[in-house]
């Protein structure tokens, strides 16, 4: 469970803390309840300003992966494990919804992936 | 000769099959300076002190016991303040180390600090201020004689002076930034904290109740500040050597073969 800041790197410094942690929250390496380091922490030991590590924080809050529970420091969030559970969910109901109108894996699968990269050009850049 | 230093402290880690890496090298490096420093001024204190008593006793009106005790609780305290001062410079230079990396790690959830100091340190800490307290206590409170009990205040005095200045340097030793560039280097900070932990809560009140146990006017108090000098010297060296020899993080391939 490590976080790596790379200099050469082109993707900038705040964004290679969040999507590490926000990657090991999804793939569980970090569990529900576990206590991140502090944000002034992180930031002296991975060479960083507070704001860069700060504002990683800050969006993996918004994104329900974290919560900060005041003094007593920022904690992996159970909102991000309900969060795939709906995932989870939402494709179950669509596995039925293709099965019962006789549409197969493939396509299926293709809808999907062209609803999933139409959602993704309507995200601002 | 710091890449020997390097393959030393690894070898004595357990690590012998792990390469040295320049961090490694430049870190060790930069606690051999420090440590050097501290040694120093502690000769410096040492020959000052010597040369004050051949002074003192050359002089016709010798001081009294309890102003010699506190004279040598005055040199104690420089040489803890020494070797606390070798730890900040230390960090000083361990920030210019990290900050020359260009690949900086971290752990990714909040480590304690019986974690990062070691339980060692901790049952350390217990030994020599808990139980020097407890025996400045004792002594002050409950000696039959008046100058036992004034050098029960002064071991209070001392035990309390030395544990403020070793929380300076237990503080310095958390608090300061994680240098590693991977996760074998993220262990050895680890382990090289506990090191200079273990630095901050050296056993200086062991050496105080020791000379104290010889001034003292009674048997008990004699035995019971020997006692605590023999057991915090025992367990600072129990604690050092441990702390000196705990494994080190292996090398990731060897790792996963030895897990397998």
């Amino acid at each position: 469970m490590l976080v790596t800041i790379s200099a050469d790197s082109p993707v900038p410094p705040y964004e290679q803390v969040r999507a590490q942690l926000a990657q090991q929250i999804l793939d569980q390496t970090l569990v529900v309840g576990t206590r991140l380091p502090t944000v002034r922490r992180l930031a002296t030991d991975l060479g960083l300003a507070t704001n860069t590590v700060a504002r990683a924080y800050r969006e993996l809050e918004e994104a329900g992966l974290i919560e900060t529970r005041g003094r007593a420091g920022t904690f992996v969030s159970a909102a991000g494990q309900r969060g795939r559970e709906r995932a989870r969910e939402a494709a179950a109901r669509y596995a039925q919804v293709v099965r019962s109108l006789g549409i197969g894996p493939a396509e299926a699968l293709r809808i999907v992936q062209a609803a999933l990269e139409a959602t993704n050009g309507r995200e601002p850049a | 000769m710091e890449s020997r230093r390097a393959r030393r402290w690894l070898d004595r880690h357990g690590a012998a099959d792990r390469p040295t890496t320049p961090l490694l090298r430049a870190r060790l490096e930069a606690r051999h300076r420090s440590e050097t420093l501290s040694w120093v001024l502690a000769g410096v204190v040492m020959a000052v002190a010597v040369a004050l008593a051949v002074v003192d006793e050359l002089s016709p009106a010798p001081r009294s016991e309890r102003a010699w005790l506190f004279q040598v609780g005055l040199f104690y305290v420089a040489i803890a303040l020494g070797a606390v001062g070798g730890l900040v410079i230390q960090g000083r230079d361990e920030r210019r180390i990290g900050a020359a990396l260009t690949r900086r790690v971290a752990h990714a959830q909040a480590v304690r600090v019986g974690t990062v100091v070691g339980r060692w340190f901790l049952v350390t800490t217990a030994v020599t201020v808990g139980g020097g307290l407890l025996a400045g206590l004792l002594v002050a409170a409950g000696a039959a004689d008046p100058r036992d009990r004034e050098l029960g205040f002064t071991m209070l005095a001392a035990v309390g002076a030395f544990a403020l200045i070793g929380l300076v340097g237990l503080v310095h030793v958390v608090r300061r930034p994680a240098v590693a560039d991977d996760e074998q280097s993220l262990g050895d900070d680890l382990l090289l904290r506990r090191e200079d932990a273990l630095r901050a809560v050296a056993p200086y009140p062991a050496m105080l109740a020791a000379i104290a146990a010889v001034q003292s006017q009674s048997l008990a108090v004699l035995l019971g500040f020997l006692a605590y000098a023999v057991a915090a010297v025992v367990v600072a060296f129990l604690a050092s050597w441990a702390v000196e020899r705990a494994p080190a993080a292996r090398p990731v391939s060897l790792s996963r073969e030895a897990g397998a």
